[in-house]
Formats: structure tokens, C-alpha cells, sequence
């Protein structure tokens, strides 16, 4: 029997995607995954969180700091490949397969983690991407953590460069494109009211039979 | 398919696991360097010491070779286990397609560039008038069936993380039989000489390579070549470039340690010395390969059990591969300095030839029964995924401690000085691993000390 559903939603830095998301369990009475499918997939893996709060939506390090992401050494004509278990694609599989099953037994909102991706064959999965306009963003980014203009806007350039890395990396689609997502939502357009945005992808949920 | 990992890395018995997971790798290990011995075998009992001499210049040039196979390879195969973890098989066909074509690219512009240039490359790696026939002679066959080289381990490392590890190893042992069978008759029936090993080396791996792109075009299964779609994406090629570039930048480093090498063996012992290092090399490989095989036994189980916090266990997985890697590394020791000859009659009866070989060995091995403890402790700091910590060990023996030492101890004890600074630089290697073992071992006792506390504080 399957008439669980889940939402996943991808968000640009700033744009209130988690608070969304958060308003949005509370209204449909359903849980939301953030950063919190880590221990879910530590429980599983009977692995330490660290290892996975370490490496949580970052792709794998040889890529940035090329020579020290040593993967195999060359000996003689062969090259063996040693590698660690705990390299970031081995993380990455467990944490999908946390998630895949997770998805399987209950209703759930999930934030970020390619969840999008990762179950993109379930026909009850609806994928969400929120953005906003970059002064929207930085502004709320202002308000809520108090920040100067100039931090908020780092902050936003780097973590939208962190998360469309390690979205493209696994996926090998482009982050925040349109064509990866069922619905997507410009929070700003909406007057900044997230719980107006809420009340659309609830109306969308409706339209697509799933509540 | 993307690795499981099995709990019982948690549980079991730290003996009986070293066991099942360094075990298959040994066995795998030890057919790639009979691989590579079974070449200089019968090029010494075959085509007398001058030969191997030439075969040994050659080395560097193969590894370059092998290193830009790193380049594609890695990468590819990495990607395709991420996508089929993901049943992602579309993207992961076009992979396969890119590492087809990349090798092909790669195989090409390699042979071409070294074809072309091929006396000042020897040159360059240290030939000499009276070796660089030989040299020559073996690298004109293998150039030009490097695209086939360059195929078959590409694809072959790809069946591999495609849920065929079993048909990619029935693939290694194929070619190392074919090749044990058709040297002696290339050398010994056809007198064809060194160029004979060379053609039986490309003509075991074309066999193989047929066997393995009739299992890669095989339609039933969900990754599979597809003929008519081959095309290169430029995006994908980026990935699996960036991917493979750490592991290229290695092989590229430790080919040129090896050029220098044989350049100060040159400079200082002539072209024979130059041979020697060829068969001390090839000797050491084979233990080196036993160890490098015990720590790939050791790496799941030392990075599961430092990622579940249990240090104990990890602990004590590093200290039963320390101590299994002494024995290897100890074995060697014996034969070095006990039984250099004995060993060396495998590739040549010359009297000169076994004498520098002969002293060299037993120089090079001098800190052997330690120096199993420095090669797993470096690959130990890779399984906790402690990269810098793991490459500054990696690089410290091969690199770092052992370039001074050539530099510098060739100008007093001659070639003698060429193989001290091997022991040498072995030594300060050890030194400094032990230091960042012991840095490690504070830390983890630190923490677990921490963790008592908080635990009986919280009762």
C-alpha cells in the first residue's frame, strides 16, 4: 500500500526554503528532514554523525584541493585504486538509501540532499525549488541572522556555489534548473509571505491528487 | 554498484576480518606484480643483461602511460559507481562512452607524441648508446598497442564497479597466463628477443580486451556500450578528469623519482646499474604488493570503525596490519641480505650484473623489517580519510626524503650512494610516521577520556 507522499525541497540561499518547509509540515501535520536525515542515516550506517555533519551537502575533496584527494597510488605498471569506505560517494549512497526508505514509510518533507534526485522514479514525490530575488534574499538573510549587506552576500554566493556543486556533482543535472523540478516558486514574487507560499504548493498538492 | 557497508565491520572478530577483506586483495596484488615480473624474467634469461637494462629505462615511460590511463580511468569508474547506485543508467552510459573515447584519444596522442620523440625521451630517462636498441625495440610493440593497454584496463576497471568484480579478475589472470605462455615462445621459438615480450604482452591484452568488450557490449545488461550513441560530453570528461587528477599528479611524480634514479645509476655505475635497480625493483615490488594488499584489507575496517567512534577496534586492526606487513617486509629483508643471488639468478646469470645487483638489494633493504609499520600507517591515515596526513607520508618516502639523498650521496659512495639513499630515506619516512601515529593515538585517547567523563557526569 502507498499512499504516502513526499515533498522534497531544493532552495537557493535566503529564499526561506527551510522555513517553508517547516510551515508546511507543521500545516499538513507531516515531518521535515534537514540536516536531520543525518543521524537518521548515522542510526542506520552505525556510523558516528560527525563523519556525516562533516561532509552534509559537499561534494568530495579531491576536487577542490586536487593533490591531497590522493585516491590511488601508482606502483610498477598497475594502478591500484585504494580507497577510503568513508569517501564522500560511499556516504552519499548510504545517506540515499536512508532516504529512499524513509520515503517508503511515511509522509515527509525533505530539504536539500538531492532528495529530489534520489527519488526521482517515485510517482508520489513532488519536487519543489524555491528562489527569490537576490535583494529579497539577502535581505532576510539580513534579518534574521543580523548580518551586514556584504556578508549576507558572500554568504549567499558562497552557499549557492556549495549547494549547485554538490547537487551537479551527484546528479549530473544543473542545480535549480527548471526542468528538474515539478514546481518551482519565487518566494519575492509572493511579497516575501511564506505563508502564501505555502498555500500554493498546498492548491498544487491538491491538483495533483496527492492530499 | 556504490559500496555497501556491512555492519559486521563493527562486531566481528578484528582477525577474522583482516582475513576475509585483505585476502582477496593479496591474491589480486600479487598477479599484478607476477605481471610485471614475468616481462623482465624472461627478457633476462633470454636476451642477456644488456637488455634489461634497456627494459628497466623503459619503466618510467610505461607508468607515464599508465598514469594518463589514471586520468580517465579513475574518474569513470568513480561516476559510473555513483550512477549505478543511483539507477541512473542513461548517465551512466554515456560515461562508459567518454572513457571509451577519452582512452582511445589518450592511447593515440600518447603513441604518437612518444613515437615521435622516442630516442630523446630515452635519452632523456637515461639510454646510452648500448641500451637504447633494446629500449627501443621493446617500446615500438607496446606504443603502438597502446590504445589496446589503454582499452582494456579502462573498460576492464569499469566491469569491476559494475557488479562483475569476479569476470574483471578472470580478465587479470587471462592475460598474465597468456603472457607467461607466449614470452618464452616469442623469445625462445620465434628469437624474436626483447621486441617478442613486447608483441606477447599486446597480444594477451588484445585477447583480454576482447573478452572484456564482449562483456561491456553485452545488451542484457543495464550498462552497456552502445555503438551507434559513442560520443564524448565535455562536461562528463571535466568530472572524470578533475577526479583522476590527484591520482595522475602521483604517477607523473613517481615516474620522474624513477627517471632520476636511473640517471644518477648512469652517471655513476653505468648502463648495468641501471638493469639492477630493474631487477631490486621488480624483487621489492612483490612484497611491496603484499603489504599494499593487506592495507587495502584493512582500510573498510579501520574507516568504519574510526566513523563509528569505536578507536579500540580501529586501533587494533592497525596494529595486527603493522604487524602482518613486518612479516612481508621482514621476508624481504632475509632475502635481500641473506639470499640476494639466489633471488637475482630468477632474471640473470651475468656475473657483473649480479654482483651490482646483488649489493644493491642488500642496501636498499636495510630498515625493510620496519618499514612495513611506515606503508600502513600512510594508507591507515587514508582509510580515516586524513588525506593531507596520508599523502605528506605517502609522498615523504618516495619523494620528499629520498630526492635529497640521490642528490647528494651519489657524490661520495658513488652507486653505493644511490641505494643508501633508499634505507635513508626509508628511515626519516618511518620517523616521521610514527610521529603523526603517536600525534593520532593522543588524540583518539583525548577524546575517548573526554567521553567517559561525560558519560558517568550524565549518570
Amino acid at each position: 500500500m502507498q499512499d504516502n507522499y513526499i515533498i522534497t525541497i531544493g532552495r537557493s540561499i535566503g529564499a526561506g526554503g527551510l522555513t517553508t518547509a517547516k510551515l508546511l509540515g507543521e500545516n499538513l501535520g507531516i515531518k521535515v528532514y534537514d540536516s536531520d536525515i543525518i543521524f537518521e542515516t548515522a542510526k542506520q550506517s552505525g556510523l558516528n554523525p560527525e563523519i556525516f555533519k562533516k561532509k552534509d551537502e559537499r561534494i568530495p575533496k579531491h576536487r577542490l584541493t586536487s593533490l591531497f584527494g590522493l585516491r590511488s597510488l601508482a606502483h610498477g605498471n598497475g594502478s591500484i585504486t585504494t580507497d577510503s569506505i568513508m569517501n564522500e560517494e560511499a556516504l552519499f549512497e548510504i545517506g540515499s538509501k536512508t532516504i529512499r526508505q524513509i520515503a517508503e514509510t511515511e509522509s515527509c518533507i525533505i530539504v536539500g540532499r538531492c532528495a529530489d534526485y534520489i527519488l526521482r522514479d517515485n510517482p508520489r514525490c513532488v519536487s519543489i525549488f524555491i528562489t527569490a530575488t537576490l535583494e529579497a534574499r539577502t535581505k532576510r538573510l539580513m534579518d534574521k541572522h543580523g548580518l551586514t549587506e556584504d556578508v549576507a552576500l558572500r554568504h549567499i554566493e558562497q552557499g549557492d556555489k556549495r549547494r549547485s556543486t554538490y547537487y551537479n556533482y551527484y546528479t549530473f543535472k544543473k542545480w535549480g534548473d527548471s526542468s528538474s523540478y515539478d514546481l518551482c516558486i519565487d518566494s519575492s514574487k509572493l511579497g516575501n509571505d511564506l505563508n502564501k507560499v505555502v498555500a500554493t504548493i498546498k492548491y498544487y498538492l491538491q491538483q495533483r491528487n496527492i492530499i | 554498484m556504490a559500496e555497501q557497508i556491512p555492519l559486521e565491520l563493527g562486531t566481528e572478530r578484528v582477525g577474522k576480518l583482516l582475513k576475509k577483506y585483505a585476502l582477496p586483495a593479496i591474491i589480486a596484488m600479487t598477479a599484478t606484480s607476477l605481471y610485471n615480473m614475468v616481462d623482465s624474467i624472461f627478457i633476462g634469461q633470454g636476451c642477456g643483461p644488456m637488455a634489461i637494462s634497456g627494459l628497466a629505462l623503459t619503466f618510467p615511460l610505461m607508468n607515464l602511460s599508465s598514469a594518463f590511463g589514471t586520468l580517465v580511468g579513475v574518474g569513470g569508474a568513480t561516476l559510473i559507481s555513483v550512477l549505478l547506485g543511483q539507477k541512473n543508467y542513461d548517465m551512466a552510459k554515456k560515461v562508459l562512452s567518454n572513457v571509451f573515447l577519452l582512452n582511445v584519444i589518450i592511447g593515440v596522442v600518447f603513441s604518437g607524441l612518444s613515437l615521435i620523440f622516442l630516442d630523446p625521451i630515452l635519452r632523456f630517462f637515461g639510454a646510452s648508446d648500448a641500451t637504447i636498441p633494446y629500449a627501443k625495440a621493446y617500446m615500438i610493440p607496446i606504443l603502438l598497442g597502446n590504445i589496446i593497454t589503454h582499452l582494456y584496463f579502462g573498460l576492464n576497471s569499469i566491469i569491476r564497479v559494475s557488479g562483475h568484480p569476479q569476470k574483471a579478475m578472470y580478465a587479470t589472470i587471462l592475460t598474465v597466463t597468456l603472457n607467461t605462455i607466449l614470452d618464452p615462445l616469442f623469445i625462445f621459438v620465434f628469437k624474436m628477443g626483447i621486441q617478442g615480450a613486447a608483441i606477447a604482452t599486446i597480444l594477451s591484452q588484445a585477447v583480454a580486451l576482447v573478452w572484456v568488450l564482449r562483456i561491456i557490449c553485452d545488451k542484457r545488461e543495464f550498462l552497456h556500450l552502445d555503438w551507434k550513441r559513442l560520443r564524448i560530453n565535455w562536461g562528463i570528461a571535466r568530472k572524470s578528469i578533475s577526479i583522476g587528477m590527484a591520482p595522475f599528479l602521483m604517477n607523473v611524480a613517481s615516474c620522474f623519482v624513477v627517471i632520476f634514479i636511473n640517471n644518477q645509476l648512469k652517471a655513476h655505475g653505468g648502463d648495468l646499474a641501471i638493469g639492477a635497480y630493474g631487477i631490486i625493483n621488480r624483487l621489492i615490488f612483490i612484497f611491496v604488493m603484499m603489504v599494499m594488499g593487506f592495507n587495502q584489507g584493512m582500510q573498510p575496517i579501520a574507516g568504519y570503525n574510526y566513523g563509528a567512534k569505536q578507536y579500540d577496534r580501529t586501533l587494533a586492526v592497525l596494529r595486527l596490519t603493522m604487524l602482518c606487513a613486518c612479516c612481508v617486509t621482514t621476508l624481504c629483508f632475509i632475502v635481500g641480505v641473506f639470499f640476494p643471488r639466489t633471488a637475482i639468478s630468477l632474471f640473470t646469470h651475468d656475473a657483473e650484473l649480479t654482483d651490482i645487483a646483488a649489493r644493491g638489494f642488500t642496501i636498499a633493504v636495510l630498515f625493510f623489517p620496519v618499514v612495513g609499520r611506515q606503508m600502513v600507517i600512510s594508507n591507515f591515515f587514508q582509510s580515516l580519510g586524513l588525506a593531507r596526513r596520508a599523502i605528506l607520508l605517502s609522498l615523504s618516502r618516495q619523494l620528499l626524503f629520498l630526492i635529497p639523498f640521490l642528490a647528494i650521496l651519489p657524490r661520495f659512495f658513488d652507486t653505493d650512494g644511490v641505494w643508501m639513499s633508499m634505507p635513508a630515506s626509508d628511515f626519516l619516512a618511518i620517523i616521521l610516521a610514527e610521529v603523526l601515529l603517536a600525534n593520532l593515538k593522543k588524540k583518539f585517547r583525548k577524546e575517548m577520556n573526554s567521553e567517559t567523563i561525560v558519560e558517568s557526569s550524565n549518570n
